[in-house]
C-alpha cells in the first residue's frame, strides 16, 4: 500500500457517518490534495450516493476561487451531489432568502457602525483620515435612512455590487457568519442540507 | 412532508373554500355541479398545468369588477393616472393558498418557503395568485385596443362592435400575454378558521415575499387521473381510435419508453434483444432490396440515377424495440389457457375486453407508472454519478383520480378504493425512506367508493344557490370535523350511514322518515303528486324519532335541505311515560327526542298541536320537521267535525282516506282499521283506530296497502303535505 492510499483509508474513516470527525489536511503545493479531496468525495458518492439523494442532502464543498471551483467539478464529472461553490458564492446561497433577517442585520450592523465611527470622529483631529470617516457617516447613514424602501437585496459573488440593493462581499460573509452562529434555524438548514 | 390544507378563493364556483387533505386519502363527494371537479382544477392548474389557467376559471360575477376597473381605465383615457395598484384586483382573481406541514428533519426542503430565521413551527403557506405581470402593460395594451375599435366602429358609423367589447373580452383572447401565477409566502399568524363553512384567506401583505419560479419545483409530484379517460367500445362509431390514450397498450408502450427501453442506456441484459433486433433488421433488409429489385429496376430504365451523380436509391428499416408494442393488438387478453401441444392460445386485442376491465386496468397501471416515474424505477433510476440533470426526488406525491367508478359494479369499485393507496406506496425505497408521503385525492359520485373509506375522509361539496345579482356557490364541508371528537353520537351515524344510505352525499334534499311504512310510500306520494320535486335527487332515510338527532351535527354541517317525517308520539309523564291516546289539555308530553330537543324544541303536547310554517323550521338552516298535527274530521252521522290528534303515520292515513280504507279487503292491521273507522261517530272511531294500531303489528302495512291499491288514490296524510310542499319550495326556489 503506497503513503496515498494510506491517506485516503484514513479520510475514509473520518467520513464515516456512525461516528464522522473533522479533519484538517495539510500538504505543500502539487502533493495530491485535491486528489484526495476528489478521491474522498468519489467515497462518499459511491457508499452514501443513495441515501443522500434520495433525502436531497448534498455535499458542499468550498473552494478560494472559481477557477479552482471549476476544477473540482470537473474531476467530479459534474456530478449535482456535490455542490461546489467559493466562499461568497455559498454563504449567499445559504442566506439570500431571508431577506428580512438580511434588513435587520444590515440595520443593526450600519448603527453599530456608524456610532463607532462618530465616536472616533469625536476623539480624532481634522485630517484626511477624519474627512474620509465625515464621508463614510454620511454614506452609511443615507444607506440606514433608505433601508426600509429596498425590496430585494442582491449580491454577486463575481461582480461589483455598486447598487443602491445590493451588499458587498464582506457584508455577505458577516452575516451568514452570524446567521450561522445566532440563528438555531439557519444551522438546521446547514446541517440537513449538507449532513457531511 | 404533507400538504395540510388547502384554500382555493375565486375559482369558479369556489368563491372561497377551504379542503383539509388527510395524510392518505381524502374524498370529495357532493351532488352533480357542486365543484369537485373544478377543485381537481384548481389543485391541478395551479400546481402543474400553470400556463393553461383561463378566463372561464375566474368565478364568474367577479368580472363585473374586473369590467368596472376597464371601464374606469378607458374613461380616463390617459388624462389621468389610473388606478394601477394590483390590491384593486386582490379580490377578484383567483388563487391557491397551500398550507403544508413539515417534518423537523424536513427543514432543508423548504429552505426557500420559510418567511423568516425566527421562523419556529411546522407549518408554512405560499400562496399561489393569478395576476397581471405588468400593469402598465396591460393598461396600455387594453386602453389601445379599445380605443383603436371604437375609433374604427365610429368612423364606420356601424352599431356593430369590435372586440375588445370590454376588459374581459379582451382578457379571454390577451389571458397568457398579460397574467402568470405568482406565488407569495403567507404568514402563519395571520391564518383564520372557517367561518360558516367559508374560508377566510389572509389579505396579502404589500411586502410578503415573493417566491420566484415554481415554489413547489422538487418539492411535490402532482398527477391527475381524469374522468375523461377515452375507454370506446370496438364498434362504437366516430371516435378517432388511435387517439385513445388511456387504453392499457398506450400505457404499457409509455412506460416501456421510460423505463425498460433497451436502446436507452444499454446494459449487458439487454445487448442479447437488441442483437437479435439488429440481425432481424438486416435479413429484413435484404429481404426488402430483393423485393424491390424489379421496381427499381424500373426507374433505371427512366435513366434514373443515370448521370450527374444523382443520389441512388436505398431501401433499409429500422426496427426498434418500442415498435413491437406499437399496434393496437399488442395487449392481448387470454381466453383459454394454452393447451399441452403449446399451441398459441387465443386470445383478443384489449378492446374487446370489458369497459370495467379497461378502466379498472388502465387505472391502477397508472398508478403504478406515477409511482415509479416518482420513485425513478428502471432506466429513469439516475444512479448520482450520472449527469447533472437528474431529477430530485419529491417528498410528496399528491395523486389525483377523478371519478374512478365509471363503467365498474359496485365491489370492483370497493376494491379499486382499498388497493389504489397501496399501489402507490408499493415501492422499496418507500419502505426504506419514511420522509416520502403520497396523498391520494378522489372525485367520485359513488356511494360504494365514498363508504369504503372512513368518514373522516369525506370532503363534501355544499352549493349555495346565488344571490342577488350573484352566481351559485359552493364550500366545502370537511366531514373530520363533523365526526372529528369521537363520541357515541358520531359513532353511531357514522355506522348508521356506512350500513344503511349512502346516497345522502349525492343528494338535492333528504327526507328522514320514523318507520318502513313511509319508506314505502312517502316515495308514492311524491311520484304521484309532487310532479317537480320527483325530478330532484332525493335520498330517504330511515332512521326512528329517537336517533334522527343523531344525525343532526351531519345533516347541518353539510347543509343539506332536510325533511323530518317523524311521530308525534305522546307519552303522559304521569304514568311512567307509557303511550297514551293523544288530547288537548292533559299535559301530555312527547318521547320523541327530535321534537323535543332539535326542531321545534318543544315537550308538551299541547305546544306541539298547531304548529306550523316557520314554527316548524329551523331558523336560518333548511330543515323542517313534520309530525301529525290535529285534523279536523267528521262521520255522516256526526252534526259537527270532531279534532283528532293521529299518534301514528299509520293513523294519519287512515282518517285522510277513511272511504278508501272501508272499502279495502285487506287483513291483518287494514282490516282492524276498516272496522275500526265503521262507527257512527268519528269520535269514537278515533281511540279505535289508535288502538287498534298499537295493538297491530305493522310491518306488512304498507306492503298489503300496496298490494291491494293503486298508491295514485291515497290522499297524503295532512302533516306529510304541508311537509312535502315546504320541501318543493325549497329545492325549487319560484322563478320570477
Amino acid at each position: 500500500m503506497n503513503a496515498d492510499e494510506l491517506v485516503d483509508q484514513e479520510i475514509a474513516a473520518c467520513l464515516n457517518p456512525e461516528k464522522p470527525k473533522s479533519f484538517f489536511l495539510f500538504a505543500g503545493a502539487g502533493s495530491g490534495k485535491t486528489r484526495a479531496l476528489v478521491t474522498a468525495l468519489d467515497f462518499i458518492r459511491r457508499e452514501r450516493g443513495q441515501y443522500l439523494k434520495m433525502n436531497k442532502k448534498k455535499v458542499a464543498v468550498i473552494t478560494y476561487t472559481n477557477a479552482a471551483c471549476d476544477e473540482i467539478r470537473r474531476r467530479l464529472d459534474y456530478n449535482s451531489l456535490f455542490e461546489v461553490r467559493t466562499i461568497h458564492s455559498f454563504m449567499w446561497e445559504l442566506i439570500h432568502h431571508y431577506q428580512e433577517d438580511i434588513r435587520e442585520w444590515l440595520h443593526d450592523d450600519l448603527v453599530e457602525k456608524i456610532a463607532a465611527l462618530e465616536e472616533q470622529q469625536s476623539r480624532g483631529r481634522a485630517s484626511q483620515a477624519s474627512r474620509n470617516r465625515a464621508a463614510e457617516i454620511e454614506q452609511k447613514t443615507k444607506r440606514l435612512a433608505q433601508l426600509d424602501q429596498i425590496r430585494v437585496f442582491t449580491y454577486s459573488p463575481t461582480a461589483d455590487n455598486n447598487t443602491r440593493d445590493s451588499l458587498s462581499h464582506s457584508e455577505v460573509i458577516a452575516m451568514g457568519a452570524a446567521f450561522l452562529t445566532g440563528k438555531p434555524l439557519m444551522q438546521e438548514i446547514l446541517v440537513r442540507k449538507f449532513p457531511v | 412532508m404533507l400538504f395540510e390544507f388547502v384554500e382555493i378563493r375565486n375559482f369558479r364556483k369556489l368563491q372561497s373554500c377551504r379542503i383539509d387533505l388527510l395524510d392518505n386519502k381524502s374524498v370529495f363527494v357532493g351532488a352533480n355541479n357542486s365543484g369537485k371537479t373544478s377543485a381537481m382544477d384548481a389543485l391541478n392548474l395551479f400546481l402543474k398545468a400553470r400556463e393553461k389557467i383561463s378566463t372561464r376559471d375566474f368565478t364568474l360575477s367577479n368580472w363585473r369588477g374586473i369590467n368596472q376597473i376597464g371601464d374606469k381605465w378607458q374613461k380616463l383615457a390617459g388624462a389621468e393616472q389610473p388606478d394601477l395598484a394590483v390590491t384593486s384586483w386582490e379580490d377578484l382573481v383567483p388563487q391557491l393558498d397551500v398550507w403544508i406541514k413539515i417534518l423537523p428533519e424536513e427543514v432543508h426542503y423548504v429552505s426557500h418557503l420559510i418567511p423568516t430565521l425566527g421562523w419556529n413551527s411546522n407549518r408554512l403557506g405560499v400562496r399561489l395568485r393569478l395576476e397581471p405581470n405588468n400593469m402598465e402593460m396591460l393598461y396600455k395594451d387594453f386602453t389601445d385596443s379599445f380605443t383603436a375599435a371604437r375609433n374604427m366602429t365610429e368612423k364606420a358609423g356601424k352599431s356593430l362592435r369590435l372586440w375588445p367589447k370590454s376588459l374581459w373580452d379582451f382578457l379571454e383572447k390577451r389571458m397568457s400575454t398579460h397574467f402568470s401565477i405568482c406565488a407569495y409566502i403567507l404568514d402563519e399568524a395571520k391564518l383564520l378558521d372557517t367561518a360558516d363553512g367559508k374560508a377566510r384567506p389572509q389579505a396579502l401583505n404589500p411586502l410578503a415575499k415573493q417566491v420566484q419560479g415554481d415554489p413547489f419545483a422538487g418539492l411535490v409530484k402532482i398527477e391527475i387521473i381524469n374522468a375523461q379517460r377515452g375507454f370506446s367500445d370496438p364498434n362504437s362509431e366516430g371516435e378517432d381510435r388511435t387517439k385513445t390514450t388511456g387504453n392499457l397498450t398506450h400505457q404499457l408502450r409509455e412506460y416501456y419508453n421510460r423505463h425498460l427501453n433497451p436502446e436507452d442506456k444499454p446494459e449487458p441484459a439487454d445487448l442479447e434483444a437488441l442483437q437479435a433486433m439488429e440481425e432481424a433488421r438486416e435479413s429484413f433488409d435484404g429481404k426488402l432490396l430483393r423485393s424491390f429489385d424489379r421496381s427499381l429496376d424500373e426507374l433505371k430504365k427512366l435513366n434514373y440515377p443515370g448521370f450527374g451523380g444523382n443520389p441512388g436509391i436505398r431501401i433499409s428499416s429500422r426496427i426498434s424495440a418500442l415498435d413491437g408494442l406499437n399496434h393496437t393488438s399488442a395487449v392481448q387478453f387470454e381466453l383459454m389457457k394454452a393447451d399441452s401441444t403449446g399451441d398459441h392460445p387465443w386470445g383478443l386485442p384489449e378492446k374487446y375486453n370489458g369497459l370495467g376491465y379497461q378502466n379498472l386496468i388502465s387505472m391502477v397501471f397508472k398508478l403504478i407508472r406515477f409511482r415509479d416515474e416518482w420513485m425513478q424505477v428502471g432506466k429513469l433510476a439516475a444512479i448520482p454519478s450520472d449527469d447533472e440533470g437528474a431529477p430530485d426526488f419529491q417528498p410528496l406525491h399528491l395523486v389525483l383520480v377523478e371519478e374512478p367508478e365509471a363503467h365498474l359494479h359496485a365491489q370492483v369499485q370497493q376494491v379499486f378504493m382499498k388497493k389504489a393507496y397501496e399501489v402507490l406506496r408499493n415501492n422499496a425505497l418507500l419502505e426504506k425512506y419514511k420522509h416520502f408521503s403520497t396523498q391520494m385525492v378522489v372525485s367520485t359520485h359513488s356511494n360504494h367508493i365514498a363508504f369504503e373509506i372512513p368518514f373522516t375522509a369525506l370532503r363534501y361539496f355544499r352549493r349555495h344557490p346565488a344571490p342577488d345579482g350573484g352566481v351559485p356557490t359552493s364550500t366545502v364541508t370537511n366531514l373530520h370535523r363533523t365526526f372529528g371528537t369521537e363520541n357515541d353520537t358520531t359513532r353511531f351515524a357514522a355506522r348508521y350511514l356506512r350500513t344503511t344510505h349512502g346516497d345522502l352525499f349525492f343528494a338535492d334534499g333528504v327526507i328522514l322518515v320514523e318507520g318502513q311504512a313511509e319508506r314505502m310510500l312517502v316515495p308514492h306520494f311524491i311520484q304521484h303528486n309532487y310532479p317537480r320535486l320527483s325530478s330532484c335527487y332525493i335520498a330517504i332515510l330511515e332512521i326512528g324519532g329517537s336517533h334522527a338527532h343523531t344525525l343532526r351535527p351531519l345533516l347541518e354541517d353539510l347543509g343539506i335541505t332536510t325533511l323530518i317525517i317523524t311521530d308525534l308520539d305522546p307519552v303522559d309523564p304521569t304514568k311512567d311515560n307509557g303511550s297514551v291516546y293523544p288530547m288537548k289539555g292533559q299535559n301530555l308530553a312527547t318521547s320523541n327526542k327530535t321534537l323535543s330537543g332539535w326542531v321545534p324544541a318543544k315537550k308538551l303536547v299541547d305546544e306541539l298541536c298547531g304548529l306550523d310554517g316557520n314554527a316548524v323550521a329551523m331558523a336560518g338552516r333548511p330543515v323542517r320537521v313534520a309530525y301529525q298535527q290535529p285534523i279536523q274530521v267528521k262521520f255522516e252521522k256526526d252534526d259537527m267535525s270532531v279534532e283528532i290528534i293521529p299518534s301514528t303515520f299509520e293513523v294519519a292515513l287512515a282518517f285522510d282516506n277513511i272511504e278508501l280504507f272501508k272499502s279495502l279487503k285487506g287483513t291483518g292491521l287494514i282490516a282492524k282499521i276498516k272496522e275500526a273507522l265503521t262507527v257512527d261517530h268519528a269520535a269514537e272511531a278515533g281511540p279505535k283506530v289508535y288502538e287498534a294500531v298499537r295493538k297491530s303489528n305493522k310491518g306488512d302495512f304498507a306492503l298489503d296497502l300496496l298490494f291491494l291499491e293503486d298508491p295514485k288514490k291515497l290522499t297524503v296524510p295532512t302533516y306529510i303535505a304541508a311537509g312535502l310542499k315546504w320541501l318543493e319550495e325549497q329545492l325549487i326556489p319560484v322563478k320570477l
